[in-house]
């Protein structure tokens, strides 16, 4: 580990900032001393103070406990989404690429589906099957197959010219042998490259659904929910909407940091002179 | 070599096989899509137990060739009867049969291994799909296999970036050797080697070739090297077999132009060490693009001894005796030794 | 005796620094004469592109020169400035690389790619740099040279676009052509042909060339001198005929034998046991010493001098000395 990560400076920053948010996200609840859902009228619009590390919100909720409970929840999302987009993906892509007569129907599906904004994709299908996490993930993860195909596909084609795969066909390998132990694993690094930014990318949209209520319904706080609630206070309690913003914020930056490092690492014309 | 061969002698005989690929049309509307004959109706035998050298340049068809004989690529017409039995109608369990009889070993030690399966697993690849072998009887046939490419059991954890170019072609002769096959086509199994690597491994497939018996195909640029290990050599330009007979005769004796150019072009087949190229006159004329061949004999654009009959008729595949083959109009006039240079 | 036009002295190209740091070429000297063609042979990793590109600096990042000079007309080229570099590269050394297709522009005419070199190095009108463009390509023989001027490189076949690179090369009338595998990505028929255009235009236009390859009988036929590389450094060197007729370092012997062995009916192909050595793993003394069959214990520890062995011809051998190692 520490000789993949030597000079490669987006890869480590990323890498540190993910490790710190997802480590808060799982001794946070253990640490803090109040609950989510906690009302208190007493406290209701308290600036950030050493009692409430983020302040509270119209209902006294602590904003520090939402947005870290938020996280389960938004980290969740973008996890799910990246697993069901991975194998959706995968699958579809190496089926395209290796057999070329699938090979027109499938991306001109593709091609369809990703001709869809994905948020709005998003809303219809919420629209239809109702909001819920469930269905967030379900649209997010059936909007970004697409692009995983393609990438898969597009190594898929130039890796079944290679004479390993001749060479299995030679010795009698199925089609399912030659697929599963000789292309896919040879087309997973753009693959886990893309899944940072998939993963960044459900991260925003889920927050984006949230916040025009079409997410997971309130009030489980996620970091959509969260914002949208601050929204009528932005000028008397900014730090409501702020908080669960800056971790949005950070979440996609060390995502896409860890992207753009991965991809510099799993480069192979990067390791010619090695 | 003077008399034809018994029938059971024959292990592939081919007859008239071709093998058209259609080229992408670069514009919609843009015509009819254009046909390449990588291979035009080659007629010729592969007997049981020899190595049948097969040269030309790039986009020649011996590629094409080798990986129809061992059904890599399916024929767009002709016959090829394996042991006697027709070939090309093969399929499912008939085919999975055949293909447990043949084998090949690629050009390109680096894309021929999968990158993420150890030595090992490679080796074993053919043992897992063609046999029913316990994962203990595979471990001692991999290791066996091993030896038998000189590598030892030290290398089999090892993955293919660990190996050089020469260890990583033993990997491939070893997989291809795993199934005890008859056939071996060896698609340039040394041009991407170094000079003094090549050397290790056409002894290492020579060796074991006689200790095995098997019968080669050896597909290769490089005149040298075909000559050392063919017993006979079938040279092809454009698609078409040319010229085939023995390796003594095609190397000394060869009746056509386009061999013969070849032969002029090796510098390392030449008598006199230091080969002047300054003095020799040197014909000037591109290779024709393979989409679109010169018509009646493909060489007459090239050839010195061409004439109108050339542009218009295709020559015969004919046999001028002693098993020599020759598609050419005046082979009668290309005769006596291989110019003075060429040894 | 004249100041030579290239002059590289202890060169030495170094990948990584400290203690992981390997001299990729190690202590290579060689001159080039005005008008000479010379010879530089060596299979995968013998760094003899290595040296081709520091002459015309474009080392990769990764690679330092740590010692040594090269010298261009008397004119250290490691002091030269980045401008003053693309000058030297362009007009007066010319260079050809393997790979034709790699170094033409492809959205550009053929024509058009030789025009813009001539203008930007000399000052030629365009309809001047058009005609000496096409009298170019009519020196590298290439047939119709007022049509192929509009010829974009992927409607030429390889051959020609060798040719192509050739005239480029040769546009400015350079001192120097650096010619690295020229021919080795043509077939055999097409290679001969480049070979006799290359050995022409040098008759004719009297430049200097270092031709690279790892084809011994190839470089034999165009160079009056060789250099014979093994891992990084000079195994031998010397007049072409003493090289090549009587070897004496037992690298180039071995390669001799891999080469021609074959004239004579033997059975078994000669070989040289054993393989390259990795660069983190060349051994301390010889380099060759891992697959040399005359061997001496010396040749571990001690890194052999060139040693004169006949009229201008060294080699890096201890074969043919009475040198003993003295243990104390």
């Amino acid at each position: 580990m520490q000789l993949l990560l030597r000079g490669n400076l987006p890869l480590t920053i990323g890498g540190a900032i993910l490790a710190c948010i997802v480590l808060i996200t799982v001794i946070g609840p253990f640490v803090m001393p109040y609950g989510p859902e906690d009302t208190s009228l007493m406290d209701r619009f308290k600036a950030p103070s050493v009692a409430h590390l983020a302040g509270t919100d119209a209902f006294g909720r602590d904003v520090m406990t939402r947005v870290i409970d938020g996280a389960h929840i938004s980290l969740s999302i973008g996890l799910s989404v990246v697993i069901i987009t991975m194998s959706l993906g995968i699958v579809i892509g190496a089926i395209a690429g290796y057999f070329p007569k699938l090979d027109n129907i499938i991306m001109r599906v593709m091609d369809a589906g990703e001709a869809f904004p994905t948020l709005l994709l998003a809303i219809a299908l919420a629209a239809v099957l109702g909001p819920g996490v469930v269905n967030v993930v379900l649209a997010l993860g059936i909007a970004y197959t697409p692009r995983t195909a393609r990438i898969v596909r597009a190594s898929v084609l130039i890796l079944s010219q290679q004479q390993f795969v001749e060479a299995a066909r030679a010795s009698n390998a199925s089609h399912l042998r030659i697929i599963a132990k000789h292309l896919i694993p040879n087309a997973l690094a753009p693959v886990i490259v893309q899944m940072t930014f998939v993963f960044a990318d459900a991260v925003l949209a889920e927050a984006a659904l949230s916040f025009i209520g079409v997410g997971p319904p309130p009030p489980s706080p996620t970091w959509g929910n969260i914002i949208a609630d601050g929204r009528s206070y932005l000028f008397s309690a900014p730090w409501i909407s702020l908080f669960p913003g800056l971790a949005i914020f950070f979440t996609v930056l060390s995502l896409n940091l860890v992207g753009d490092g991965l991809r510099d690492q799993l480069d192979p014309r990067l390791k010619r002179l090695d | 070599m003077t008399a034809q061969p018994a029938a059971h002698d024959i292990l592939f005989s081919v007859r008239g096989l071709s093998k058209h690929f259609t080229a992408k049309r670069t514009l919609p509307f843009s015509g009819p899509p254009k046909v390449v004959r990588a291979v035009d109706k080659l007629t010729f035998d592969i007997h049981r137990g020899e190595t049948l050298g097969l040269v030309g340049e790039s986009g020649c068809g011996k590629t094409t060739t080798s990986r129809l004989l061992i059904r890599l690529l399916n024929a767009t017409s002709g016959e090829v009867d394996y042991d006697g039995a027709p070939l090309l109608p093969r399929q499912g369990s008939a085919l999975f049969d055949f293909r447990h009889d043949v084998q090949i070993v690629f050009q390109d030690p680096f894309g021929s291994l999968n990158p993420r399966m150890t030595a090992e697993q490679v080796i074993a690849e053919p043992l897992i799909t063609s046999t029913s072998m316990t994962a203990a009887q595979r471990k001692a046939r991999v290791a066996e296999l091993l030896g038998l490419v000189g590598l030892s059991a030290e290398h089999a954890k090892r993955y293919p970036h660990q190996f050089s170019g020469g260890q990583r072609q033993r990997i491939g002769i070893a997989r291809a050797l795993a199934l005890h096959p008859k056939f071996l086509v060896c698609d340039e199994p040394v041009s991407a080697l170094d000079l003094s690597i090549q050397a290790q491994i056409v002894n290492l497939l020579q060796d074991l070739q006689r200790d095995l018996g098997l019968t080669v195909l050896f597909v290769a640029h490089d005149l040298q090297v075909v000559r050392h290990v063919s017993d006979r050599v079938g040279v092809m330009y454009l698609g078409r077999m040319v010229e085939l007979a023995d390796s003594e005769t095609i190397f000394n004796r060869s009746r056509h132009p386009y061999t013969r150019l070849l032969l002029a072009s090796s510098p390392r087949l030449r008598k006199s060490k230091v080969p002047d190229l300054a003095r020799e006159p040197v014909e000037q004329a591109d290779i024709p693009s393979p989409l679109a061949p010169p018509p009646g004999c493909h060489f007459h654009t090239r050839c010195p001894l061409a004439t109108a009959r050339c542009q218009a008729e295709v020559p015969l595949w004919r046999s001028i005796g002693d098993g020599h083959h020759v598609m050419c109009h005046h082979a009668e006039q290309v005769g006596g030794p291989v110019a003075k240079s060429v040894g | 005796m004249t100041q030579p036009l290239l002059e590289v002295e202890d060169l030495t190209i170094s990948l990584g620094s400290g203690a992981s740091r390997v001299d990729i070429v190690d202590g290579v000297s060689f001159t080039v004469g005005a008008n000479e063609p010379i010879g530089i042979v060596g299979e995968s990793g013998s760094g003899k592109s290595m040296i081709a590109l520091a002459i015309m600096g474009l080392l990769p990042k990764a690679l330092k020169i740590t010692r040594g000079t090269i010298r261009f007309e008397g004119r250290e080229i490691q002091a030269l400035s980045k401008a003053e570099m693309r000058r030297l590269r362009g007009a007066e050394i010319g260079m050809i690389f393997q790979e034709p297709s790699t170094a033409l522009n492809p959205v550009f005419t053929t024509g058009a790619q030789l025009v813009e070199v001539l203008q930007r190095h000399t000052r030629m009108s365009k309809s001047e740099a058009r005609d000496r463009t096409i009298e170019l390509f009519r020196q590298v023989g290439i047939p119709s040279p007022a049509e192929r001027f509009n010829d974009y490189p992927h409607q030429m076949s390889g051959g020609m676009r060798q040719r192509v690179m050739i005239a480029m090369a040769l546009a400015c009338k350079p001192k120097l052509i650096i010619a690295d595998e020229p021919t080795t990505a043509l077939d055999a028929t097409i290679q001969l042909q480049i070979m006799n255009v290359l050995v022409r235009l040098r008759a004719e236009t009297g430049v200097a060339v270092v031709f690279i390859s790892h084809d011994l009988a190839l470089v034999a036929s165009f160079a009056e001198r060789i250099q014979v590389m093994y891992a990084g450094r000079l195994a031998e060197t010397g007049p072409t005929d003493l090289v090549f007729n009587a070897p004496n370092h037992p690298y180039t012997e071995g390669l001799m034998h891999c080469a021609f062995g074959l004239e004579d009916d033997v059975t078994r192909l000669p070989t040289i046991e054993g393989r390259v050595p990795s660069p983190s793993h060349f051994p301390k003394g010889c380099r060759f010493s891992t697959r040399c069959s005359h061997v001496r214990d010396m040749c571990h520890n001690l890194v052999p001098p060139k040693i004169p062995v006949g009229d201008d011809h060294l080699s890096a051998c201890f074969r043919h000395t009475h040198f003993q190692t003295v243990t104390s």
